[in-house]
């Protein structure tokens, strides 16, 4: 066993934070810290210039292949990036979904002209992506997709009619990736096509949901006669949930292993409230701070032991299905602690109309932690049946 | 960064596993929890075989007829001797015993314990009882005047009953100071029962997961039922994080052995609840196996510093003005 990196990750680790210290300086020095989970609907327009800083510096896709413009970088040095990205404060990306999550998708569902055509528009920080996965009655019950894709033969180009919903930053995006289905008398998982559906255009409404905060990251998308051209469906008609659940596969992967810095960031502010405001000689809040601290190392350790486990082709093993369930629960009861620690503070907002602390957008925000991206309930689902191998609990028929 | 082991560090945690789980036998627990006084070294063959493996000389340096293994491999035969809830002292032998006679000079001592002709216990103030100290032959005692081997019979050791029937225990008066030798037998003993509770922890919750398999209602195997399955994902999940950071604290030490004996604690002590709560009422009965696990997992969570005594110094810690915190520390 070996606890650090070596010294060519240490070398890395250098080479990112001196970019880091260069760059996000200037224009973009007051997008510090900004536009994260609470915040993302502040300096849009700046962070879509930032996020083409971040290409001239060829800092997307680090993780890709070199044949696809990436820089092939080892797990180890992905993380390394996101540490540092955060430690620096660097703003909440936009390209986050296409570098991803659209990228590794064609990289390896993609025809060769669909990888010529987008990658090269994701790594330039030029195009931004969102997904279009869930549905009103397609939740945690994803395969139950109703939006419908037709080809008309005569146009050459399929035309999709549904409604997508919780869309995160379909506003700000010019492409999205959308699963419907190609056999309009299928059912389930059976049926399904993976699209790539240009926004700008009169068949897409894009109306954003008010979030809890106060604030709008995620929409409601209408798709009435979308059109997609012929050669924007990934993979073959009726294949889509191979595609889609290859997908999730890669969402799961390093970026969130990076978050903890993050996280770090969020604890070292309640500590240092805790100390000002007299909260921290209040025992029972000194051991919940404790039980934090403790938390998030355990989070550390268990990602680098994950890390340890890789087996090289950029997948994670079955300890990871973990992951998710554990980091929303311990987040989450940050944002209580973080409430307990400001006590009847927590209720003033600092102006109207609704302008959030730090601390109260997180209290917030992280009420939805454990519910997107697979709630904790069907994460347990699957940690109970993959890693623990409990039987399938019967499914309805209809 | 690796938290692997090495082959032939997985080949030593896996040679002394087989041993165990193949003669630790569930009916070899019952035999002695009904006549606790059958657990003793006179013909025992498990502790004979723990000295023809070179157990007892895990730690101890090769040139004294040790295996020189470090804390985070020995680490692993813990896991396992938790795994098994195994009634003899080899673990408090070979990861307490072992490193501290080897850090005290005790070179004679050492050569006896790895060939299984001598058995050293400790007393340490943080150790409150002494678990079937009638295996050893003398005792460690630290921070009682001059830190000294003192044989078992110089000393007054008084019996008490355990909640575990496995556990003869003793309790020694002597007023006991936390001094260096004391803080040297905390991190190995803290890591130690640590790693004993993940492999308790691991052994309640395959027997949750069998029992749910088979046993059914409403037509269907329990374990089918989210309400099962999420109180055995929570467990999965509290142990497979926690296990990180036992090898971790073997490693490092200092405040990551705080971290590492609450991590374990919390796991153990959610495992056994849920556990219990799988097995419905069989969870509650004497001969369901479940309790003999539960109760070693909870005598050992007191042991070597409980929650209260690792949650108080890492507070102390967390809230020292010099205290290495923030994003670029934490992680350091």
């Amino acid at each position: 066993m070996r606890l650090g990196f070596t010294q060519e990750d240490e070398r890395f680790r250098e080479q990112v934070s001196d970019w880091l210290a260069d760059n996000l300086v200037g224009e973009f020095a007051k997008l510090k810290f900004r536009g994260g989970p609470g915040d993302e609907h502040m300096f849009f327009a700046e962070r879509a210039a930032w996020e083409k800083q971040m290409a001239s510096g060829g800092w997307i896709g680090i993780g890709w292949p070199e044949a696809y413009g990436g820089k092939a970088c080892s797990l180890e040095q992905q993380v390394i990036f996101h540490e540092e990205y955060a430690r620096a404060g660097g703003p909440g990306r936009v390209g986050h979904i296409g570098e991803g999550l659209t990228g590794p998708t064609l990289i390896a569902f993609g025809s060769e002209q669909q990888q010529r055509r987008f990658l090269p528009k994701i790594l330039s920080g030029e195009e931004l992506w969102c997904q279009g996965y869930s549905e009103p009655s397609a939740g945690s019950d994803l395969a139950n997709i109703a939006s419908k894709a037709a080809f008309y033969e005569d146009e050459g180009v399929w035309k999709i009619n549904g409604q997508k919903v919780w869309t995160s930053l379909a506003h700000e995006s010019d492409w999205c990736f959308v699963l419907a289905r190609t056999d309009p008398a299928s059912k389930g998982s059976r049926g399904l096509g993976f699209f790539l559906l240009e926004l700008d255009q009169p068949g897409v409404e894009i109306r954003p949901i008010t979030q809890l905060t106060g604030t709008s990251e995620f929409n409601e998308v209408f798709l009435d006669d979308a059109v997609c051209q012929a050669d924007c469906l990934v993979g073959e008609a009726g294949q889509g949930w191979a595609v889609a659940m290859g997908l999730l596969g890669f969402e799961r992967g390093v970026s969130t292993l990076g978050q903890q810095m993050l996280f770090q960031n969020e604890l070292s502010e309640v500590i240092k409230i805790a100390k000002q405001n007299g909260a921290a000689e209040d025992p029972v809040i000194r051991q919940r701070i404790g039980d934090a601290h403790m938390g998030l190392k355990i989070m550390r350790y268990n990602s680098m032991r994950t890390l340890s486990a890789n087996p090289g082709d950029g997948t994670l093993d079955r300890a990871a299905l973990s992951y998710k369930l554990y980091w929303s629960s311990w987040h989450r009861n940050l944002g209580n602690l973080a409430m307990d620690v400001l006590g009847p503070d927590a209720e003033l907002v600092e102006q109207q109309p609704y302008d959030l602390t730090r601390l109260q957008s997180l209290f917030l925000f992280t009420r939805s932690d454990t519910i997107y991206g697979g709630t904790n309930q069907i994460q347990r689902n699957i940690i109970a049946e993959r890693a623990l191998g409990l039987p399938k609990e019967t499914r309805g028929k209809d | 960064m690796d938290f692997r082991y090495s082959q032939d560090q997985l080949d030593l945690i896996d040679a002394a596993a087989n041993v165990l789980s193949g003669e630790n036998t569930v009916e070899r627990l019952r035999a002695f929890a009904a006549d606790p006084t059958t657990i003793c070294k006179s013909e025992n063959s498990l502790w004979q075989q723990f000295a023809e493996l070179g157990l007892f000389g895990f730690m101890a340096p090769e040139s004294l007829g040790g295996l020189a293994q470090p804390l985070e491999v020995m680490v692993g035969v813990a896991e396992s001797a938790g795994y098994v809830g195994l009634p003899e002292p080899l673990i408090e032998v070979a990861g307490i015993s072992v490193p501290l006679l080897n850090e005290l000079g005790f070179e004679d001592e050492l050569t006896a314990v790895a060939l299984g002709e001598l058995s050293v216990g400790v007393i340490s103030a943080l150790q409150t009882y002494q678990s079937n100290a009638h295996f050893h032959d003398s005792f460690l005692v630290a921070g009682a005047g001059v830190d000294n081997l003192q044989s078992r019979s110089s000393l007054k050791l008084t019996p008490c009953n355990s909640i575990d029937p496995l556990r003869q225990l003793t309790r020694v008066e002597l007023a006991l100071k936390q001094n260096a030798l004391a803080d040297r037998a905390n991190l190995h003993g803290a890591v130690l029962s640590a790693a004993q509770l993940l492999g308790l922890s691991r052994r309640m919750i395959d027997m949750s997961v069998e029992y749910a398999k088979e046993r059914k209602q409403f037509g269907k195997p329990i374990g089918s039922f989210q309400a099962i399955k999420h109180h055995l994902a929570n467990a999965y999940t509290q142990l497979e994080f926690a296990r990180p950071m036992v090898q971790l604290a073997a490693l490092q030490g200092g405040v990551a052995v705080h971290n590492a004996k609450i991590a374990a604690i919390d796991t153990a002590t959610l495992i056994a609840e849920t556990a219990i709560q799988v097995h419905g009422g069989m969870g509650y009965t004497y001969e369901v196996d479940l309790h003999l696990f539960m109760k070693r997992a909870w005598a050992l969570s007191a042991e070597w510093g409980d929650r209260n005594y690792h949650m108080r110094k890492l507070e102390q810690y967390l809230f020292t003005d010099g205290a290495t915190l923030g994003a670029s520390q934490t992680f350091s």
